[in-house]
């Protein structure tokens, strides 16, 4: 067999066609990834790096097909597989070597890949073990397997096929696996209901959201689904293979390509369970179009509970999606017949329990449920189990993005939580703290706002905000700082001196909530979180923020925050006060044609207008009542229009 | 005639100085989509951390359609970073940031591919 594959080795490369096929592959991938590289010296993300390297799944992909079905196809052509075939199993080996030393290509195509990648990481200078280990899992799968996939189709082309249907098959092959395809089930879906997209997903083996900003607290998606479908193709079709080049006689093959199948079927079945994944095309299952679709409709309220929490106790576990299993202590005033309840509608509730463990009738309409108390005393405890998943705020083997201000538990009451005009999430955050005692099992290290030993995370707090990944602790004195391993921010000295930056904001911010900030957490948000929550993921709780930056404009706003009373009706006011007091030079330098002709700044200029009309002092302080004033529930507009 | 040319310069001087004093404080970049159009780029505003973006698709539109704002880090390509989708009327606002200087654009794409039929437009800048 050694000897068989050093034969095929030297008659690869001895192939002229063969060998200046490759030659020109080995050019081009490394003309790109230098290219990359150099690029790399200006921007050091090495993320950005590894995603880009990525892209070439797919040129590797329709490389490995089409130079795998040729140099199958060459012997055939040759006749030298008749006078092999008489011999014993001569077929068999003779594809298997092959096929081997097509792997072994492959191998040293994917090494190619990995020292680039790899090159960089050490220039980095970064010391991210699981982010070896990340680099490592992508080739693997985005390269290796992908390329692997790649053989298993131009061979079984080259075995079943003449070179016309063989071309005609690996031509449309390649087309449905690209992504210029994505148009198709996008435009059925879109204009006609017609929902192909889980046919259409089963070829979806390249990397996705390669054209998005990456996310780098979850890295590229590696999530399972995408290893059980690989594998399930080359399962399918290397038992194919198998079955088509051995003899009869030969059972323990024949018992291999069994193996197979059972093992392409489970693959298959592990696929259609994928759970949570981040995937951003426009699937309507997916991060872009999901709640998007949903929330156009007018499906969103809002009810004050007539009840409060007084705790949560929590098992939750992580690994393809999200299950818990919590059980709430309510705190009522009055009997109540029913309980109004918030929890994001892609969790599947399981049952609803009592405090005896007995079954509760509830009622689920989206993101609301109604728990109805058959008894004529209080509830007292509600149980509630259920699992599922958000395609925005995931949870699974690969990261953990669960910010407090979203109701992946139960939160009191009806709650809006989405702005269709910004497709921003609105940070649900109630005005009072309950407890917490919140064991997670998950593959990652999870970072909480609680305090935490071990698995267990505990303490009182307005919500429980839990993220694991590519994510770091660091201390600053009295402050924690939960930043992104792969997006180092520039202003990380800010955390020690906050009290200094704040300070020069009491007046105006703070006043005589001027709170203490010892013992705050501050998360570094994701893209997801500041693209994709209103304030762009500044995020305020008591015990702590989340931030895209530490800036200290950003910091400021943060804990500023903290005293605002969330409000969707009052974001634009918010945004105006906060753009004239920290970026104050910016604000009024804006030149006038942009004021008078920019809709964006439609809402600026009325309140520039107000601020030149009524003065600075007087406009600012107004602004900060009414933000301040839960009362108040005039609209931004009706607000500014009324100031005088 | 020697005149004339310096006077073309110092006219050309102006305007170049025009431009770039509109840009001491900010840029902007109109995306305007007419309805023979399947799809408009606005031009890139420059480096900013963050930028502003506003669009508007109108009641005459066959289609809703996508607002999505890119930006582009020195040394890297084009990325998406937000997507909105836009009913017939329809608007979508917001602020995107980043924790460096990034070029900023703005697309708007009617919601099939080849699509045409939508008249839109649309607005990125920072000030």
């Amino acid at each position: 067999m050694n000897g068989l594959i050093k034969n095929n080795l030297k008659l690869f490369f001895k192939t002229k066609y063969l060998l200046f096929s490759f030659l020109l592959f080995i050019a081009i991938i490394n003309i790109f990834l230098a290219a990359e590289f150099y690029n790399y010296l200006i921007h050091e993300d090495i993320l950005y790096y590894l995603g880009e390297s990525q892209r070439l799944g797919i040129v590797y992909f329709v490389f490995f097909v089409f130079i795998s079905y040729e140099y199958c196809v060459k012997n055939k052509n040759d006749n030298l597989l008749e006078s092999i075939s008489v011999t014993s199993n001569g077929k068999f080996f003779f594809y298997i070597s092959k096929l081997i030393t097509l792997v072994i290509i492959i191998l040293i195509m994917t090494l190619n890949i990995m020292i680039y990648n790899y090159a960089v990481y050490f220039l980095k200078e970064i010391n991210l073990w699981s982010f070896v280990k990340h680099i490592f899992l992508n080739n693997l799968l985005n390269i290796f397997l992908v390329s692997l996939t790649g053989i298993c189709i131009g061979t079984m082309a080259a075995l079943k096929l003449k070179r016309f249907k063989a071309y005609f098959l690996i031509i449309l092959l390649t087309i449905l696996i690209s992504p210029i395809i994505e148009f198709v089930p996008y435009i059925l879906f879109m204009g006609f209901g017609i929902n192909i997209y889980p046919l259409m997903n089963i070829l979806d083996i390249l990397p996705p959201n390669l054209n998005w900003v990456s996310e780098s607290l979850y890295g590229l998606s590696i999530e399972p689904y995408r290893w059980n479908l690989i594998i399930f193709w080359i399962c399918l079709l290397s038992s194919a293979i198998l079955l088509n080049v051995s003899s009869k006689k030969i059972k323990l093959i024949n018992y291999i390509s069994y193996i197979l199948v059972i093992l392409s079927i489970y693959n298959f079945y592990s696929y259609m369970n994928s759970g949570s994944i981040v995937k951003k095309d426009y699937n309507p299952i997916n991060f872009t179009a999901f709640d998007e679709l949903y929330y156009s409709n007018e499906v969103q309220r809002e009810e004050k509970a007539n009840f409060t929490i007084d705790s949560y106790d929590m098992k939750i576990k992580i690994d393809r999606q999200l299950k818990n299993y919590v059980t709430i202590t309510l705190n009522e005033t009055d009997v109540l017949k029913g309980y109004k309840f918030t929890l994001y509608r892609n969790y599947d509730i399981k049952e609803i329990l009592d405090k005896d463990n007995n079954p509760l009738e509830f009622k689920r309409h989206g993101d609301y449920i109604d728990v109805y108390n058959p008894a004529d005393e209080k509830l007292e405890t509600i149980q509630i189990e259920y699992s599922g998943y958000s395609p925005v705020f995931y949870s699974n083997l690969q990261g953990v993005l669960l910010p407090g201000c979203f109701p992946y538990y139960p939160i009191e009451g009806y709650r809006r939580m989405y702005l269709k005009e910004q497709s921003s999430y609105i940070p649900i955050i109630r005005d009072y703290t309950v407890k917490f005692n919140i064991s997670v099992e998950s593959a990652l290290d999870i970072y909480s706002n609680l305090k935490n030993e071990g698995k267990r995370y505990y303490g009182e707090a307005q919500a429980a905000t839990l993220m694991g990944g590519f994510i770091n602790e660091k201390k600053y004195e009295d402050v924690t700082f939960y930043g992104l391993s792969l997006e180092e921010l520039p202003k990380e000295n800010n955390l020690l001196r906050i009290d200094e930056i704040l300070n020069q904001y009491k007046s105006v911010l703070f006043k005589d909530q001027y709170t203490n900030f010892k013992d705050m957490k501050i998360f570094q948000s994701t893209i997801t979180l500041s693209s994709k929550l209103t304030d762009n993921g500044i995020v305020s709780f008591q015990d702590h923020i989340l931030t895209y930056d530490l800036s200290e404009e950003c910091l400021v706003q943060g804990f500023a925050q903290k005293n605002i009373p969330y409000d969707v009706n009052k974001l634009k006011v918010k945004k105006e006060f906060f753009d004239y007091i920290l970026h104050k030079e910016r604000f009024i330098n804006i030149s006038k044609s942009e004021l008078e002709n920019n809709m964006i700044y439609k809402f600026r200029r009325l309140f520039l207008e107000k601020i030149n009309e009524l003065g600075e002092d007087y406009v600012i302080k107004k602004t900060y009542y009414y933000l301040t004033d839960e009362n108040d529930t005039r609209d931004s507009e009706l607000f500014i229009r009324n100031l005088n | 005639m020697k005149s004339k040319k310096v006077f073309s310069y110092l006219t050309l001087a102006v305007a170049l100085l025009l431009c770039f004093s509109v840009n001491v404080y900010g840029a902007s970049a109109n995306a305007i989509l007419l309805a023979t159009e399947s799809s408009t780029v606005s031009s890139a505003i420059g480096l900013s951390t963050y930028s502003d973006y506003s669009a508007l698709n109108s009641k005459d539109s066959a289609y809703s359609v996508y607002a999505n704002v890119q930006c582009a880090f020195p040394g890297k390509s084009w990325k998406q970073v937000e997507s909105t989708l836009m009913a017939a009327p329809g608007i979508a606002n917001g602020t995107n940031y980043a924790t460096e200087n990034a070029n900023w654009r703005l697309e708007l794409n009617p919601w099939g591919w080849g699509f045409i039929g939508c008249s839109a437009n649309g607005i990125i800048s920072y000030d």
